[in-house]
């Protein structure tokens, strides 16, 4: 397991859960790429489109617009966290306003996945992005796994 | 640009003393290239510490440190654009905003390093860098 301070220190709930650095910096990918499966491009609605966001869904930071740009990949809103056998499932986290300001992936495993900004990949429990930065899971969203 | 607080004159209250304490209170930063880049320097390691691991660009940007980086003016983009070839995401917005131009091409919208050279090929046809 790769642990690293400087994630630590910004996010205080990795001190006290299980998780693992798995790959380097990186400046190309947000973490709601990430998510989405997407390592070339940074998603980001802003009012004056200068990124990647998911044509027809409204160029907001709101709750409703992720839900709807995910929705464009297979997924749909659900209750629960917890490991579904066939499904991917990904958390959005909220601010305190409700904003989305990150998103997490569901392994396998039943790890999470995130990419943290402009830093480093991560597997984590879903608990060890919660608190000042990352605020709450604000929603879980699931797609039935393709058949291969 | 810093500001004073605006103190009025509380007796007379003319117009014209009220224009004259305001050319007196308001002051416009201008900064030379050799100030610009100390003051980027000093802002943008701020900026960088408090913001890493954000995920939103609108968040990162709405830092005091990144506005005021912003509110240097023109004069700062040389040093934006040198940093770009580090770190190629982080000044994208304020280029914008600054220059009020966007050269990125609608193909490369989100990938962060083509975003990247579109700036820098701006910037040598508009005489920002060698």
């Amino acid at each position: 397991m790769i642990k690293a301070i400087h994630l630590e220190l910004r996010y205080p709930n990795l001190a006290i859960t299980d998780y693992n650095v798995t790959s380097p910096k990186s400046q190309e990918y947000n973490c709601f790429a990430w998510a989405a499966g997407d390592q070339e491009r940074w998603w980001q609605p802003t009012p004056e489109d200068e990124f990647y966001w998911v044509e027809g869904v409204p160029m907001e930071e709101t709750l409703s617009a992720y839900i709807q740009a995910y929705q464009t990949l297979g997924y749909t809103p659900c209750e629960k966290e917890t490991l579904e056998l066939g499904y991917t499932k990904i958390a959005l986290y909220v601010n305190e306003d409700g904003v989305p300001v990150h998103a997490a992936r569901q392994l396998a495993t039943g790890k999470w996945t995130s990419k943290l900004g402009a830093l480093e990949d991560i597997e984590h429990e879903l608990e060890g992005l919660t608190g000042e930065r990352y605020g709450g899971v604000g929603q879980i969203l699931k797609r039935l796994n393709p058949t291969k | 640009m810093t500001y004073k607080l605006l103190e009025i004159p509380s007796e007379s209250g003319s117009h014209a003393d009220v224009v004259r304490a305001i050319d007196e209170t308001l002051e416009i930063k201008k900064y030379s290239p050799e100030e610009a880049k100390e003051e980027f320097t000093n802002l943008a390691s701020q900026w960088t510490q408090d913001v890493e691991g954000m995920s939103s660009t609108v968040e990162m940007t709405k830092h005091p440190a990144y506005q005021k980086i912003v509110s240097i003016g023109k004069v700062v983009v040389p040093f934006l654009l040198e940093d770009l070839r580090q770190n190629p995401l982080y000044w994208l917005p304020a280029l914008r905003q600054i220059t009020q131009e966007n050269p990125v091409q609608p193909e490369h919208k989100g990938k962060i390093k083509l975003m990247a050279e579109d700036w820098l090929n701006w910037g040598k046809k508009q005489g920002y860098m060698a």
